[in-house]
C-alpha cells in the first residue's frame, strides 16, 4: 500500500507540514496545516479544519448508497457544503440539515447545552420546572390519587417524590 | 509581587453570537443592505455599553489593521473578510467583530487574572445586543454558530501565562498532554508549534457543547491556579539547582537589553523572557506590566503604529532596542 502524502486540512491545495492535535468534546482529532495556512493564522483560527475533518469520518461515501435528492438549504446551502467546508451557512442549516447535526452531536456523546438560555428564548419556550416545583407537583398528584382511590398511582408518585427528596437533600 | 502578578500576563473572553435569519459571513455574496441592519443593531448595542471606535475592514489601511491584530483586538479573519468591522472600547478592554468567523464575535481582555470581570463585560453586550437582534439559539444546541464545534455556549476563556520555569525544566509538554484531555488547551502564543516564543502560552477551554458559563470560567480558573502553582514550585527549583548560574544568565541579557544597538523581536523575546524572569525572583526591579506591554509594542506593526513610521526591517531592530531601553530608563 502507498502513503498518500497528506494535504493541508485547510486550504486542501497544497502538503501538509504542521499537525496540530486538538479535543473537542472529548474527541481527539488531528489538523495537518501546510506552510502557508499554518504561517497565516494561527491555529485557532483553523478551529473549523477540525469540523470537516469530523464530518469525513461520518459521510464516507460509498458506492452503494443510493442517489437521493439533495437537500438545498434557503441560504444556499448544500450539504456537500458543509461537509467541504466544515460550516453551516446559516441558523436555518441547524434546521434543514438535522440529521447532519444530529449525527455530529451523537459522535461527541449525545450532550447538550445545559448553558444559560437567553431570555427573549425563556420567554417563548417552557421553563424547565425547578427540583420544588417538581416536588410540589407531586404532591398534589399524590393528594388527588389519594382522593381518587387510585392507590397504586399514589405509591409510584411517592416513590418518584422520595427520590426527589433525597435528591434535594 | 505575588506569583499571579508576575504569571499571569491577561485574561479574555470572547463569544461567538450569530444572527437568525442572516446568511453565516461564509456565505455573503454581496447582500450589502442586509448587512446594514447587522452593523446598526450592533452599533447602537455597542454605543449603549462602552465608547467605542469602528474600523470597517474595506477602508482601514493595512498598517492600524495589523497592529489591531497585534494588540489581539482583532483577527487575521477578520482583517480577510471583506464586510468585516470591529467596534472596539477606548481603553481597548472590549471589542466586538462583525462577520468574521459569526457575525459576532464579542471579546474583553483584561491584563491580568480577571475571568469574571471580562466575562462581565462581554455578558453586557451581549445582553444589549439581544435586545437589537434576534440571536439564533436553540435550546438544545445552545448559540448557533458558522462551524458547529462552538456550539453551546459559544465562548471561550483564555488566560496568557507566563512560563519560563515549567518551560525551562521541561514540565510543560506533559502538562499540555495532560490537559487536553482534560477539556483544557495549552499553546504557545508567539512562534510555532509547541517552541513558544517568550514562554509565553494561552490557557484555554475547548469547545464543549454541554458545558455552561459557569463551569468553563470555574475550570479555567482552576487550571490556571494549578498551572501557576506548579511554575511557583518549578521557579524555586530553578532558582535552588542554577543558583549563581541563572542570575548570571538573567544580568546577560538585561545587559543586552540595556545596551545593545540593534534587536530583532526573537532575539527580544528570549531575553525580556529572562529579566522577566529576574523580576520574579527579586533579581531585578522593573513594573512587569510594562515589561509585558513591550512584547506587543515591539511587534512589527505596533513599532511603525506607535512611531507612525514605514520602517525597514532594520530600522526597527533599532527602534525596537530604543523602545526598551526607554522603557528600562524610566523605571530605573
Ligand atoms: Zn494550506
Ligand atoms: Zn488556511
Ligand atoms: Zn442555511
Amino acid at each position: 500500500m502507498y502513503t498518500k502524502q497528506k494535504m493541508c486540512d485547510c486550504c486542501k491545495q497544497k502538503p501538509a507540514k504542521y499537525v496540530y492535535k486538538e479535543y473537542i468534546n472529548g474527541q481527539l482529532l488531528n489538523i495537518a496545516l501546510c506552510e502557508d495556512c499554518n504561517e497565516n493564522s494561527n491555529i485557532a483560527e483553523h478551529y473549523n479544519v477540525f469540523m470537516s475533518s469530523l464530518f469525513d469520518d461520518f459521510f464516507t461515501p460509498t458506492f452503494a448508497e443510493p442517489i437521493q435528492m439533495k437537500k438545498t438549504c434557503k441560504c444556499g446551502c448544500t450539504e456537500d457544503d458543509i461537509i467541504n467546508t466544515g460550516r453551516f451557512g446559516c441558523s436555518e442549516c441547524y434546521k434543514t440539515f438535522s440529521n447532519l447535526v444530529n449525527a455530529y452531536v451523537n459522535k461527541l456523546g449525545g450532550k447538550t447545552y445545559a448553558g444559560q438560555m437567553p431570555s427573549h428564548v425563556i420567554s417563548k419556550s417552557v421553563k424547565v420546572p425547578s427540583l420544588d416545583e417538581k416536588i410540589k407537583e407531586l404532591q398534589l398528584k399524590i393528594q388527588q390519587a389519594v382522593k381518587s382511590e387510585n392507590y397504586a398511582l399514589a405509591k409510584q408518585y411517592k416513590n418518584e417524590l422520595d427520590a426527589l427528596v433525597a435528591k434535594r437533600g | 509581587m505575588n506569583i499571579f502578578e508576575t504569571t499571569v500576563v491577561s485574561t479574555r473572553i470572547r463569544l461567538a453570537r450569530n444572527i437568525n435569519g442572516l446568511p453565516f459571513p461564509n456565505r455573503l455574496r454581496g447582500e450589502e443592505q442586509i448587512y446594514s441592519v447587522l452593523y446598526a443593531g450592533v452599533k447602537k448595542a455597542c454605543d449603549r455599553v462602552f465608547a467605542n471606535d469602528y474600523y470597517s475592514m474595506a477602508n482601514i489601511d493595512s498598517l492600524t489593521s495589523q497592529a489591531l491584530v497585534e494588540r489581539h483586538l482583532i483577527s487575521k479573519n477578520l482583517q480577510k473578510s471583506k464586510y468585516g468591522a470591529a467596534f472596539i472600547s477606548k481603553p481597548e478592554d472590549i471589542s466586538v467583530m462583525v462577520n468574521e468567523e459569526d457575525h459576532l464575535r464579542i471579546q474583553s481582555i483584561i491584563r491580568g487574572f480577571h475571568l469574571e470581570d471580562a466575562y462581565n463585560n462581554v455578558a453586557k453586550v451581549d445582553a444589549e445586543i439581544k435586545k437589537n437582534l434576534d440571536v439564533a439559539f436553540d435550546p438544545k444546541l445552545g448559540y448557533l454558530t458558522s462551524c458547529p464545534t462552538n456550539l453551546g455556549s459559544g465562548m471561550r476563556a483564555s488566560v496568557m501565562l507566563f512560563l519560563p520555569g515549567l518551560t525551562m525544566t521541561n514540565r510543560i509538554e506533559a502538562l499540555i498532554l495532560k490537559y487536553q484531555q482534560l477539556g483544557i488547551t495549552i499553546r504557545g502564543i508567539y512562534g510555532e508549534g509547541s517552541k513558544a516564543e517568550g514562554d509565553l502560552y494561552q490557557v484555554s477551554n475547548q469547545a464543549a457543547i454541554s458545558l455552561s458559563e459557569s463551569e468553563i470560567l470555574n475550570m479555567v480558573k482552576k487550571v490556571v491556579e494549578n498551572i501557576v502553582n506548579l511554575e511557583d514550585v518549578a521557579r524555586k527549583e530553578i532558582a535552588q539547582r542554577r543558583g549563581l548560574d541563572l542570575k548570571n544568565d538573567i544580568m546577560i541579557s538585561y545587559g543586552i537589553l540595556k545596551y545593545a544597538c540593534k534587536m530583532s523581536s526573537q532575539e527580544l523575546m528570549q531575553n525580556l523572557a529572562l529579566v522577566k524572569l529576574g523580576v520574579a525572583l527579586g533579581y531585578i526591579n522593573i513594573n512587569m506590566e510594562k515589561l509585558n506591554n513591550l512584547t506587543v509594542n515591539t511587534q512589527p506593526a505596533m513599532m511603525c503604529f506607535i512611531t507612525k513610521k514605514n520602517m525597514s526591517a532594520e530600522q526597527r531592530d533599532i527602534a525596537r532596542v530604543k523602545m526598551v531601553q526607554d522603557t528600562l530608563r524610566k523605571e530605573e
